[in-house]
């Protein structure tokens, strides 16, 4: 199955294609990823549909672990605290990344580390289990990412809850921190590691000045009252359903599936139904 | 494995082994469902023969005896966990093995030495009165060894209130003393502290664990056909129980220090 | 039950919503509120009776849930040697280790290993035994081996568990047997007595041979045969009394159901009730176990033990029901494919 012909490798145009079949010469085109060349021919390596940019013919696997980019925002577990300086972070990724002590923001800002006791010392920053927002900062030769939380957006989290996507429908927007008007923030990690919280008010952010450790690194949750956990829930609970019909996340997308849920006047649990479930997607296909 | 049971470091007798079968012994009557409980009132528990300090290089260790039930506890630690990863509370562990000669069928003693259900039945029971988050990274190794066991209830019981002697007596913290007691239902009777006939006649059998102390229950383990009006039964005539078994350990302790 | 790994913050949230008033879980349901069960029988064909269970499925693609599958087999074994007069029931819980991809494989074993003896201690109890499985009385009886593997574990497996194993327990059919005895002819000297089966000796046609087979005495049976019949089986007896369990996870002070893996992980202490509702009498506790550490009254367990009931209840003639549809549906199909042939 020769692609050589143009229509069908036109730029915008996606067919889903299978590992083992030929896309096209190697001569005309270069390959990108999900391909390779074996006797002058490009062949495609996954499952997934194609994507061809100038000369460049990539293939973009519909169900994978996630990919990092440099400067992607990701949210991620923290599974051990390794000796030297380091925390390991599961970030839905082939390898577990890393974040070194000198990437995160320490009281005073000033100090790099403290010398003695150093393993306490890192426990009362991150411990296991610990769920943060951060940014790839650079790779390291193993493919290992390698994370910073040096702005007063990243952190750790809390006042909220988790929910798992899979990564390919978190695509990359502008800004990875919506709010919803229901009080609701949310953080879209492009690992698929969605962060739906309690909102924080801007004016009640710490500037440079006053970093305060207690406050960022505490494990202490705000009192959220009655109306913005059910706000919570039912976000949540949009946003399992969307991703189990596989529609990719947008904050438009999140927000009108919010107000037609809102205008049902049903609990949050009804979104578990399948039928109500089945009549949000028709109604967020249809606007 | 070429021979299954053959094990090079021990004197292996015959292949096919059965227990023997004697005559029944005078002295002891043959009870059947109907009698009343021969011997004993169906609110009696057995007498209990507790010792601590038995074994003198374990941190703290316990010898129990209920007629025929024999139980030694010993406690190792609070030592450094050997797995890497970090918990913050302490762990405990709880090891029970039988004696090849302990029941009525020879146990061997590399298969079914073990028995893990009566472990985590007994660890059940005394996680909750340890305080372990005084201990991080650390973990309590409990061995129990049973040199003859009239039954899992009664091993169970037993086995708590032996651990929880250990506990003590190896100066680890603990919030109270955690004491067992076994019920069983027969007809429409609670009897006490079964015996393994009698539990294997009744219909359902009940092991509560409680610190009589701060009046709080850390576990119940019931099994059979009750009614849930006779577990309440059970539960309640078994924390009247616990309240003398409880005397009994307290001075079973003072005495060993 | 293994628990994921889950955060200081995470947890507290979760508590917290328990302790609000009302009380709000992490994804909208009541504390007694099921996730959506769905339930299938007979997808082993080959095994006796089978059942299919998962708790809190997406509709849409079927998965992220609890799923258990449990399936039944009947094997003939001799009393002397292994079996017991009247048969026997052996239970079984094997974990896929895809189920629980961060525990180690001596982990998982140990898992298998408690969630088996829970499983075997209840419903081997002499109270609920059925009484076909016997085959020829101190002879030969049937040993039932049910098996169940976890698929995938999304919370509440306990519950998950007994109620694949009620599913599969009311779906399988006792082979059908006669009892035989073979008898020695008149005027054979020395002829084989007893025992076996099969052989028919000589066939002298000149002389008037009485069959060896007499179907109809069974007092000295010594062999049995499956009877030629046209269904699996009978019905296993006792369907109606094979229990289900409810977990009552407990943050103090109230108690919810059916927990997700989160929630788990926030609340460790959990009290797994068992109870069967026999047709004609009032229930039964038929197992109760305490998981977990926290602290426990004796006042707070009774409590438990009421409101348990009435949960277990509900959950028990929500499952008959979907049990008896099954039986329908499946009676549907084998009738339609049979006019079709």
């Amino acid at each position: 199955m020769d692609l050589d012909n143009e229509e069908l490798l036109e730029e915008g145009g996606s067919r889903l294609t299978f590992p083992g079949e030929t896309l096209t010469s190697s001569q005309a085109y270069m390959r990108g990823h999900g391909t390779y060349v074996d006797n002058e021919e490009v062949i495609a390596s996954v499952a997934g549909t194609i994507e061809r940019v100038n000369k460049l013919v990539t293939v973009r696997a519909i169900r994978t672990r996630y990919n990092p980019e440099v400067g992607d925002l990701v949210v991620g577990r923290i599974t051990e605290v390794v000796q030297p300086r380091r925390w390991k972070v599961d970030a839905n990724s082939r390898q577990d990344a890393v974040l070194m002590l000198s990437s995160v923001n320490l009281p005073g800002g000033v100090q790099r580390r403290k010398l003695e006791s150093d393993e306490l010392q890192m426990r009362n920053f991150f411990e296991e289990g610990d769920l943060l927002v951060a940014e790839v900062q650079a790779f390291f030769s193993d493919g290992a990412m390698s994370l910073h939380t040096r702005s007063l957006k990243y952190g750790k989290l809390r006042n909220g809850q988790l929910v798992a996507v899979p990564p390919i429908l978190v695509r990359r927007l502008k800004s990875h921190f919506l709010t919803l008007p229901c009080g609701v923030d949310l953080i879209l990690g492009l690992n698929g590691y969605i962060w739906v919280s309690k909102h924080v008010k801007e004016s009640e952010q710490e500037g440079e000045e006053g970093f305060d450790a207690e406050a960022v690194y505490s494990n202490q949750n705000d009192d959220i009252d009655e109306s913005t956990r059910t706000a919570i829930s039912r976000v949540t609970n949009i946003i399992r359903v969307l991703s189990s019909h596989f529609i990719p996340m947008s904050d438009m997308l999140l927000l009108e599936a919010y107000e037609w849920t809102v205008d049902q006047e049903g609990n949050a649990k009804d979104l578990l139904q399948e039928d109500f479930g089945e009549a949000l997607i028709a109604s967020i296909n249809t606007r | 494995m070429a021979q299954t049971g053959f094990d090079r470091r021990r004197i292996n007798g015959p292949d096919e082994s059965f227990p023997p079968i004697f005559e029944v012994d005078e002295h002891q009557n043959s009870w059947t469902i109907g009698q009343p409980r021969s011997g004993r009132k169906p609110t009696d528990i057995r007498p209990i023969f507790l010792q601590a300090g038995l074994i003198n290089r374990a941190n703290g260790s316990a010898y129990i005896e209920t007629q025929r039930t024999k139980i030694a506890c010993a406690v190792y630690g609070p030592r450094q966990s050997k797995n890497v990863a970090f918990n913050e509370k302490g762990r405990v562990n709880v090891e029970v093995k039988f004696a090849p000669f302990s029941c009525q069928r020879r146990r061997a003693p590399m298969r079914d030495a073990e028995d893990r259900s009566i472990a985590t039945a007994i660890q059940q029971a005394i996680t909750s009165s340890v305080r372990l988050e005084l201990l991080p990274k650390s973990t309590i190794d409990i061995c129990i060894n049973i040199i003859e066991s009239d039954g899992i209830e009664g091993c169970v019981a037993s086995g708590s209130v032996a651990a929880s002697t250990a506990l003590a007596g190896a100066g680890i913290e603990v919030i109270g003393l955690v004491v067992a007691c076994s019920a069983c239902v027969i007809g429409n009777e609670v009897w006490l502290d079964p015996s393994e006939e009698e539990a294997r006649a009744s219909s359902g059998v009940l092991v509560l664990s409680c610190m009589p102390a701060l009046e709080s229950v850390t576990s119940v383990w019931q099994s059979g056909q009750m009614k849930a009006d006779d577990v309440f039964s059970c539960m309640e005539a078994c924390q009247t129980r616990c309240v003398d078994v409880h005397s009994v350990v307290a001075q079973a302790l003072l005495e060993s220090i | 039950m293994a628990s994921t790994s889950i955060s200081k913050a995470e947890k507290s949230y979760i508590q917290a919503g328990f302790l609000s008033s009302p009380p709000l879980r992490a994804d909208g349901r009541a504390l007694h509120d099921f996730r959506s069960v769905a339930l299938e029988t007979g997808v082993a064909p080959l095994a006796n009776g089978s059942a299919r269970l998962s708790i809190g499925a997406n509709a849409h693609d079927g998965g992220g849930g609890t799923e258990v599958l449990a399936a039944t087999k009947l094997e003939v074994e001799n009393v002397e040697e292994d079996g017991c007069d009247g048969g026997r029931i052996v239970c079984t819980v094997t974990c896929s280790p895809a189920a629980y991809p961060q525990l180690s494989s001596n982990a998982l074993d140990d898992l298998q290993y408690d969630m088996t003896v829970i499983l075997h201690q209840t419903l081997s109890h002499p109270s609920l035994h059925p009484n076909n499985l016997g085959i020829l009385p101190k002879k030969k009886s049937w040993l039932l081996n049910l098996d169940i593997v976890v698929l995938a574990d999304a919370g509440n497996i306990y519950d998950a568990i007994f109620m694949a194993a009620r599913a599969a327990l009311w779906d399988t059919k006792v082979p059908k047997t006669r009892s035989v005895e073979y008898k020695v002819r008149k005027g054979n000297s020395g002829g084989v007595v007893g025992g076996k089966t099969g052989s028919s000796g000589d066939m002298d046609v000149d002389e008037e041979t009485t069959s060896g087979f007499d179907t109809r005495q069974i007092q000295q049976a010594t062999d049995f045969e499956l009877t030629d019949y046209w269904d699996e089986g009978e019905v296993l007896d006792g369907r109606e009394r094979w229990p289900i369990s409810i977990t009552l996870n407990l943050p103090p002070p109230t108690h919810f159901l059916d927990a997700t893996l989160p929630e788990e992980s926030a609340v460790p202490l959990k009290a797994l009730l068992v109870y069967s509702f026999p047709p004609s009498e009032s229930p039964n506790v038929q197992a109760m176990r305490i998981l977990g550490s926290g602290e426990l009254t004796v006042v707070l367990l009774k409590d438990l033990v009421k409101e348990g009931e009435k949960y277990a209840r509900e959950l028990f003639i929500a499952l008959n029901s979907k049990l008896k549809e099954e039986d329908i549906r499946r009676n549907q199909k084998a009738r339609e494919r049979f006019a079709r042939r």
